[in-house]
């Protein structure tokens, strides 16, 4: 059962999927440069189309400690703990996810430096065919249901599809793909 | 550099009118040295039938459209186009040699091989003026080529005759041997360069990392007797940016030559996909390099690719890893110090309000004036799009590259 929902009753509850993005920073004072430039954009888009910007300073956050950082938390007009976007900024990383609970256990999790640096990427089809199955199952819509019936063909095949780059400090890049067959 | 086919792939390729492949168990195709700059000689010769063509339909289209004066210049210039093409192509032909390509095909059984040779040599030496040939072990034919069609129909009968000429004067073999429970065919100018190695270390294969195999690979068709071998590339040169976006921009603009309907979308998806490559090339650079390739499986499938790291240096960051049963998608990357793409928002916009042009062109009347009324509108705050670009830039600048991305299904 999918954990999380978006809707009123039960019966219009969407699943949706937790995204968490936790980003390395080698500069923080930048990092809000960059922010306050974003939001000028922003306040300027909103302008010209005649809208009030006020909002835009009005946020309903909510700050929960998570560790040595603050999780800051967009309070939205429903309950669902999965979606509940989420910002936590520290001098070292950066973490934004749809899911308060996710971007605290990813700003608590120790991150261990790996014996040689990589760019690693893992698909799973099958967790994806369950969600969009489930999310077509309460939105009745058969774009989506045939998205899943595709995810739940691939995952048929294949359980585990993963590709790691690394480069070698004598200058040689290597790719590495490894496709697991389902069992 | 050497490709192997099983059974399955034969079976696609069957569809494709290939003829009788029930007696072939699988196949594998190497390309031995010299073979790669045999391929790329084509090139002009590829490029010359792609440009008479193409300066046939412009032409035609110009004498449409023009008055007597600029019918004549016109006339002129297509004239003067088609001699310079016929140099080249004649000069590319006249110097033509072939290295040897190989071609192992596994029969199911072994007695089925010089049952396969047979078939072949017999169909080989019915073609119009070949001729039989042998060379050691190797039963062939030497081909006698000549060149038909439309392509010739452009030149004059003089330069007909010489493109027939230089044709003839093409060595191309066609060569045959049978060897344990397989068929191989190389394809050749000289037949006396042909040779099939003694062993790993003399195979096409050797250095690309197939130690794996072992004692139980035999050294001639190592491709075609281990079943778990796919693919090997040894230190083919290539650029990986320029092949993957290359063919990209050659099927769209085949689909833009056969959908005339849907034309506008395809050149401009050929533009975008021009400019994205650009772009890549920041990360990636154009030139061309060494790659060893390998794919092979066992309880897994694997690819394995090497190539030089181009200077891009990375270090390890202490990024968080967000894997789990229910992740969908984990990406994790480290530090990446040299090579970082440095997006230009205003060329990327401008792709994409090109893409998004080109597909509202291809919709239906009604369709099509909302898409453009949407583009209208869209234009209104292209200026403040740019603005997001360039802050964003500035923002994900204050950050070091590395990361960790999660999708989950559930908590």
């Amino acid at each position: 059962m999918p954990a999380s929902m978006v809707g009123g009753s039960p019966a219009q509850m969407v699943p949706v999927p937790r995204i968490v993005l936790s980003c390395g920073v080698q500069n923080r004072a930048g990092l809000n440069e960059g922010w306050n430039l974003l939001l000028h954009a922003a306040e300027q888009s909103l302008q010209k189309l005649g809208q009030d910007t006020s909002f835009l300073n009005e946020l309903p956050v909510t700050t929960t400690a998570s560790g040595e950082a603050a999780l800051y938390t967009l309070a939205l007009p429903f309950n669902c703990p999965d979606m509940s976007p989420t910002i936590a900024v520290t001098d070292s990383r950066l973490t934004i996810g749809s899911s308060a609970a996710l971007c605290d256990s990813v700003v608590k999790a120790p991150g261990a430096l790996p014996q040689q640096p990589s760019v690693s990427v893992v698909f799973r089809p099958k967790p994806l065919s369950d969600l969009l199955k489930a999310e077509a199952d309460v939105m009745q819509d058969e774009d989506m249901a045939e998205a899943a019936e595709n995810a739940a063909a691939l995952s048929l095949f294949v359980r585990e599809a993963s590709a790691t780059v690394t480069v070698t400090p004598a200058d040689r890049m290597l790719l590495k793909v490894e496709v697991t067959p389902a069992e | 550099m050497a490709v192997r086919m099983d059974e399955g792939t034969l079976k696609l390729l069957r569809a494709g009118d290939v003829g009788d492949l029930s007696d072939i168990d699988s196949a594998a195709i190497a390309f031995g040295a010299g073979s790669a700059e045999t391929l790329s000689a084509l090139q002009p010769v590829i490029e010359v039938m792609g440009e008479c063509s193409e300066n046939e339909s412009m032409g035609e289209m110009w004498m449409e459209l023009a008055d007597e004066l600029p019918q004549r210049i016109i006339a002129a210039q297509v004239e003067q186009r088609r001699g310079e093409n016929f140099e080249r192509m004649v000069g590319v032909l006249r110097s033509w040699h072939t290295a040897p390509i190989y071609a192992v095909l596994s029969a199911k059984k072994a007695e089925l091989a010089p049952g396969m040779q047979e078939q072949l040599l017999a169909s080989l030496t019915a073609q119009e003026g070949a001729q039989a040939a042998e060379q050691g072990a190797w039963k062939g034919v030497k081909l006698a080529l000549h060149a038909d069609g439309d392509l010739l129909e452009q030149f004059s009968v003089l330069q007909q005759m010489q493109i027939q000429d230089a044709l003839k004067g093409m060595p191309l073999y066609i060569m045959t041997q049978v060897r344990d429970n397989s068929l191989v065919v190389v394809v050749c100018s000289d037949p006396q360069q042909a040779q099939l190695p003694e062993g790993t270390a003399q195979s096409v294969l050797a250095g690309a990392g197939t130690a794996f195999m072992g004692a139980h690979a035999k050294p001639l068709a190592a491709l075609s007797l281990e079943p778990n071998l796919y693919a090997a590339l040894n230190n083919c040169r290539m650029s990986p940016t320029r092949t993957m976006t290359g063919l990209c921009s050659g099927v769209f603009k085949t689909m833009a030559e056969q959908d005339a309907a849907s034309r506008p979308l395809y050149q401009t998806a050929v533009q975008a996909v021009d400019n994205i490559a650009r772009q890549l090339e920041t990360l990636s650079p154009a030139e061309t390099r060494p790659v060893t390739l390998l794919a092979w499986s066992d309880d897994k499938l694997h690819i394995e690719m090497e190539s030089d790291a181009h200077g891009m240096v990375m270090q390890p960051a202490a990024t968080p890893e967000v894997n789990s049963p229910n992740t969908i998608l984990s990406v994790r990357a480290d530090r990446c110090v040299g090579g970082t793409v440095h997006l230009d928002w205003p060329t990327l916009l401008t792709s994409c309000e090109q893409l998004a042009d080109g597909m509202a062109a291809t919709l239906e009347p009604e369709s099509r004036f909302s898409a453009q009324s949407a583009m209208a509108q869209y234009r209104l705050f292209s200026n403040e799009a740019a603005q997001f670009g360039q802050a964003f830039s500035s923002w994900s600048g204050a950050l070091d590259g590395s990361f960790a991305l999660a999708i989950q299904a559930d908590g």
